[in-house]
């Protein structure tokens, strides 16, 4: 492999801004660029990326897939990447997000595919909006993905491997009372604060169990201190790495609420949405053996791990892709202080090589 | 006069109007520090030579610009998309109108507060030297029938918790959540109509940020009244000490900010501005409705300051919104029953 090529094969996709949901643009580049390297690519209905290179100097019919996602978080429009060659980091100016949170990953099977002397056959998938919720890879045509097995390229440190995620459900409840004016009336109004504090009260919350949370992130109710509050909105969420588990401690706190709701007299609406569905991943599984085998052969010990945070690979899980995902070599994502370390982006890139080439 | 505008607190250009019209009257006036005006007529007919104050304020609420009155079926109302603004005009209409009509009365001072929309805050910065008068009526009420003899002391209070953020899927044993600190406080508070004359409100809660971080504000606007203030104060000092333990109970801090915005006051029934007004209704066919209210006018004020005051209508209805009008019966009404009380006093 090239340092010198994958650093300037970052920097290059870096400068071009996507923002999420503002990714189609980048990913049309990158499809030109795939397409230069010999791949056949094609855009979903969503206009997800799927990139398909044939075997090299393999008989192996078996494809695997790595897979990216194209968009950034804000602020990420007009990044200028620094190579900081004495600290061996890429960062900003400050002002913007560097944007490695992906693209590290996109510039490091792009110099994969450069530096593999055999492989099997490749896919590469870029989602569109992974940052909002996932949304590329839910809507995901599957149909065109033949692997059976995926690496999901978005952890920070190069030994990171995750097996397992955390069904994540989130809750977004509104209750309805009765205005009246609070010091001449108030017994003619019902008050929503009121109705959503004894749900509050009786719910269980923080950490429920080693592999359990629960949260209510946000309360607003109400508009004037003169008024007994009419309306109340509360955004709450559990996880659990128990599919079931967390199927139980929504309904559990639903159950809470609507009970509340009825005791008070207020109306309620409750949406519920499953940001995530768990999955859990055998350690003994060859797509997991395999990618400790490839770490091994760079003297990585890996750090093989569950979260609780979902990432497209729980969308490939759900539909039938085994997929782990493992680490990039960046740092403080999500802030103007990320950074790319330019010897975790070799180390991922070797390790990746020995994959494909193992594979092959 | 609802032709020129005085949103507050832009109700000075209306009280200099005002001023020059009572001067055309026949009062001498004086403004004091803060633009309130103060007009003194003479004795009519009488040697009554104790006074009796009438009050209105000089502004209205929001949208008061541009007030085109329409005649209606009995009614004026607001042409365009504006409020009427006959609260608090109307008043001071009526009371213009007595000055003229009344065949006697005693020595009359007419105060008109700016900015009572606000707090109200003209009359508790009105400078009581410039007046004489130990009685008066502030005329602020909706209907002919309102005598109003007392007002709630209203302690109103943000209070702010404080937690701890942590990531809710991550490592929640590191947070502490506002919210179910604020949860945990409601759920102790006695709140709404707590005896016949004192109600607690929880109006507004504000808090956390995300719904995967442990919340680490939680912000709450409370009110207790009470038209005795010491119960206001017991009550207050109950949901202060609800709202403490609820934060030490998690751990979390806790910030309370109160302001007491009207100190209660209560007139006896059987005070002389009190039974004046009741004659007065009766003499004119109007069955009086002697009550105190939950909120404040600048009656609260000036009873604090020694001048018993009681609060009557005006005739007006839909205040505070574009829908507002004054029924013109009310007016007559009104202006005949203020020119019983001064008659009366003559």
């Amino acid at each position: 492999m090239n340092t010198q090529r994958l650093i300037s094969t970052f920097c290059e996709l870096v400068k071009i801004p996507s923002e999420s949901p503002n990714d189609q643009e980048f990913i049309s580049y990158v499809a030109k660029f795939l397409r230069l390297e010999g791949a056949k690519t094609k855009r979903d209905s969503y206009g997800n990326l799927i990139v398909k290179f044939p075997a090299k100097n393999s008989k192996s019919k078996t494809s695997i897939a790595f897979c990216c996602h194209a968009d950034t978080v804000k602020p990420g429009v007009g990044i200028k990447p620094i190579v900081d060659l004495e600290k061996g980091v890429i960062r900003t100016d400050g002002t913007t997000i560097l944007g490695a949170d992906d693209k590290a990953g996109i510039a490091e099977i792009i110099e994969m595919i450069r530096a593999a002397e055999k492989h099997p056959p490749l896919e590469i998938i870029i989602t569109r909006c992974e940052e909002i919720g996932s949304l590329g890879a839910k809507n995901l045509d599957f149909s065109l993905v033949d692997s059976k097995r995926a690496y999901v390229l978005d952890m920070d440190a190069p030994n990171e491997l995750v097996i397992g995620e955390a069904t994540h459900i989130h809750m977004d409840v509104t209750y309805t009372g009765r205005a009246a004016h609070s010091g001449v009336e108030p017994e003619k109004g019902i008050s929503s604060i009121q109705a959503a504090v004894r749900a509050i009260y009786n719910m269980k919350l923080g950490r429920i169990d080693a592999g359990t949370t629960a949260n209510v992130g946000v309360f607003n109710g109400g508009e004037a201190r003169n008024n007994i509050p009419e309306t109340t909105k509360i955004l709450a969420e559990c996880r659990s790495l128990d599919h079931e588990k967390a199927l139980k401690i929504s309904e559990e706190m639903k159950g809470l609420f609507t009970k509340a709701s009825n005791e008070s007299g207020t109306k309620i609406n409750i949406e519920t949405n499953m940001v995530s569905k768990g999955y859990k991943i055998s350690a003994d599984s060859d797509i997991v053996k395999e990618f400790v085998l490839a770490l091994n052969k760079h003297n990585v010990e890996p750090e093989i791990k569950v979260i609780v945070a979902g990432t497209d690979a729980s969308l490939f899980n759900e539909k039938g892709v085994a997929a782990v995902v493992v680490g990039i070599g960046c740092r403080e994502i999500h802030s103007k202080d990320e950074y790319a370390i330019i010897s975790e982006m070799e180390t991922t890139t070797k390790v990746l090589v020995s994959l494909v080439e193992g594979l092959a | 006069m609802v032709r020129i505008p005085s949103e507050s607190p832009d109700d000075k250009e209306f009280i200099a109007y005002m001023e020059k019209l009572l001067q055309k009257e026949g009062a001498k006036t004086c403004l004091d520090d803060f633009g309130n005006l103060v007009a003194k007529f003479p004795a009519k007919n009488s040697l009554n030579n104790e006074p009796i104050m009438f009050c209105c304020h000089g502004d209205t609420v929001k949208p008061g610009i541009g007030i085109e009155p329409v005649i209606e079926g009995g009614n004026i109302r607001s042409k365009g998309d504006t409020i009427l603004g006959g609260d608090d005009k109307a008043g001071i209409a009526e009371i213009i109108e007595m000055l003229r009509s009344a065949k006697k009365h005693p020595p009359i001072e007419v105060v008109i507060t700016r900015c009572e929309e606000l707090a109200p805050a003209g009359a508790e910065f009105l400078d009581y030297s410039l007046i004489d008068s130990k009685m008066g009526y502030v005329l602020d009420m909706d209907t002919p029938s309102d005598v109003i003899i007392g007002g709630p002391t209203c302690i109103f209070f943000n209070v702010k918790f404080k937690g701890v953020p942590a990531h809710s899927g991550v490592c929640p044993e590191k947070g502490i959540s506002a919210i179910q600190v604020a949860a945990e406080a409601i759920s102790n508070l006695r709140l709404g109509r707590i005896d016949h004359e004192t109600t607690a409100n929880v109006g507004v809660i504000k808090g956390g940020a995300s719904m995967n971080v442990i919340p680490e504000d939680a912000e709450l606007a409370v009110e207790c009244r009470s038209l005795n203030n010491e119960t206001a104060l017991k009550v207050f000092d109950e949901m202060k000490t609800v709202f403490v333990n609820a934060a030490k109970k998690f751990d979390a801090k806790v910030h309370i900010d109160a302001t007491t915005a009207l100190e209660a006051y209560s007139i006896p029934k059987d005070a002389k501005v009190v039974q004046l007004a009741v004659n007065a209704m009766k003499k004119n066919g109007v069955t009086p409705d002697v009550k105190a209210i939950a909120g404040g006018t600048d009656a609260t004020h000036i009873n604090h300051k020694g001048i018993q005051t009681a609060v009557l209508g005006i005739g007006g209805r839909m205040m505070h919104s574009t829908e507002e009008y004054v029924i013109i019966d009310e007016l007559i009404a009104i202006t005949n029953i203020i020119t019983t009380i001064v008659e009366d006093l003559a």
